[in-house]
C-alpha cells in the first residue's frame, strides 16, 4: 500500500475556499429562503484539514447538542468526490414540519421526509454552487438518513476509516426569529483535495 | 458532410441507450403531461410512448398522489434543484410488477426516484426528468435482515 502524502492548505487556498463556499451557500440559504419564506443567516464557513481520528471530534464540535438527526449524501464529479453531512436538531426539525406542514394538506411531510428533502435541496445547491465556479459538473446520490435522535459522535461509526485526512468545509445555517438551524459538513475524500487544489490555484491566478 | 453523419450516429446511439436502459425515464413539462416515457416504463406499464406522450401523468395514473408529486417537483421547476424519493419513504411512484414475477418475492417494484430539471436553450426549466430506479432486490435484502 502506498502511504498517502500528508496534505496541507496555503493560507491563500483556505481563503479561497471560504470564499466560494461563501457565495455557494448563499445561493444555497436563497433557496432555502423561498422554500420556507424565511430569512436565513448566514456565518462564514470553516475550512479545514481532518485526521480520521479527529472526525467525531469535529462532528461534537460543530454541533455540541443533543437529539440530532443526520443526513448523509454522496456526490461526485470530475473524479472529486465527496459526502454531505447535514446536521438538525429535533427541534428544528419540528418546527421546520410546523412551517411545510400548511393547513388542509392531504398528505402532511413526515419528519424522514422533509429531512431528506430539506438536505437534496442544500446539498444540492452547495455542491452545484461550488462545482459552476470550479467548472465542475456534481452527480448527486440518494440522501441517507443516518440517524435520528442522537449525539454527534454516536452518528459515525468509529474507524478506522479508509483514509487519513478529509478536507472539511463546515456552514451554518439559521432561520431567523425562529428555533430553525441546521450545520452542512461538506467532506471531500483526500485524493479529491490535489485536484480540487489546483482548480483553487488557478481560481487563485 | 461527415461531421454531420457523426451527430447523426451519435443522436441513433442515443435513442438506442435511452431505449435499452434498465431505468424509467419520464420528462414532464409544468402542466404535469408526459413529453418522453421510455422503453422501460413503456414494459412495466404496458403503456406505449404514443399514448403517453401528451397525457397528463395525473390523469394516466390515478394512484399517484398529486399533492405529494407536486410537493417534490416544484422546487425542481422553481428551485433548479434535485429532489429524490428513495423506497423506505414511498415504496413506489408508479405500482409496476416485481421484475421476477415468478420467483421473486416483492408484491411490487420497489423504486428510488431521482427528479431533475431539465434546462432549455434560454436557460428556462420548462421540463423535468424523472427517473426511476429499481431497487427491489436492496429493499428485500434489507427487510429480510433480523
Amino acid at each position: 500500500m502506498t502511504q498517502s502524502k500528508v496534505i496541507r492548505l496555503t493560507d491563500a487556498q483556505r481563503d479561497c475556499y471560504q470564499e466560494i463556499t461563501n457565495v455557494a451557500m448563499g445561493q444555497a440559504a436563497d433557496r432555502l429562503a423561498r422554500l420556507l419564506d424565511v430569512y436565513v443567516v448566514l456565518p462564514i464557513p470553516k475550512v479545514n484539514l481532518i485526521e480520521a481520528s479527529e472526525l467525531h471530534m469535529a462532528l461534537q464540535d460543530a454541533r455540541g447538542d443533543d437529539g440530532l438527526s443526520a443526513v448523509c449524501q454522496g456526490f461526485i464529479g470530475s473524479g472529486i468526490a465527496g459526502e454531505a453531512l447535514l446536521l438538525f436538531n429535533d427541534t428544528s426539525v419540528q418546527d421546520l414540519a410546523s412551517l411545510l406542514n400548511y393547513q388542509g394538506q392531504r398528505s402532511p411531510w413526515t419528519t424522514e421526509e422533509l429531512l431528506m428533502d430539506i438536505s437534496s435541496l442544500l446539498t444540492g445547491a452547495c455542491i452545484n454552487g461550488l462545482g459552476d465556479q470550479l467548472g465542475i459538473h456534481f452527480n448527486q446520490s440518494h440522501p441517507e438518513i443516518i440517524g435520528r435522535g442522537r449525539r454527534a459522535e454516536e452518528l459515525l461509526k468509529s474507524g478506522p476509516y479508509p483514509w487519513h485526512q478529509t478536507l472539511a468545509i463546515e456552514i451554518h445555517y439559521s432561520v431567523e426569529h425562529m428555533n430553525i438551524d441546521c450545520t452542512v459538513l461538506l467532506l471531500f475524500t483526500e485524493d479529491s483535495v490535489p485536484k480540487l487544489n489546483k482548480k483553487i490555484d488557478f481560481l487563485l491566478d | 458532410m461527415t461531421d454531420e453523419q457523426i451527430r447523426l450516429d451519435d443522436i441513433h446511439w442515443l435513442m438506442n441507450i435511452l431505449q435499452n436502459i434498465d431505468v424509467g425515464l419520464v420528462v414532464l413539462d409544468q402542466q404535469y403531461n408526459i413529453q418522453l416515457w421510455n422503453a422501460f416504463m413503456e414494459s412495466h406499464s404496458g403503456i406505449s410512448p404514443q399514448k403517453a406522450r401528451g397525457q397528463n401523468v395525473f390523469a394516466l395514473f390515478p394512484e399517484i398522489p398529486q399533492d405529494w408529486l407536486q410537493r417534490k417537483t416544484e422546487p425542481v421547476f422553481q428551485l433548479r434543484t434535485r429532489t429524490f424519493s428513495i423506497w423506505e419513504q414511498r415504496p413506489y411512484l408508479f405500482h409496476f410488477k416485481n421484475y421476477r414475477p415468478i420467483t421473486g418475492q416483492a408484491p411490487f417494484m420497489y423504486q428510488n426516484i431521482s427528479i431533475i430539471p431539465l434546462e432549455s436553450v434560454d436557460r428556462q426549466v420548462d421540463h423535468i426528468c424523472l427517473i426511476i430506479y429499481d431497487v427491489t432486490d436492496v429493499a428485500l435484502s434489507r427487510s429480510s435482515q433480523p
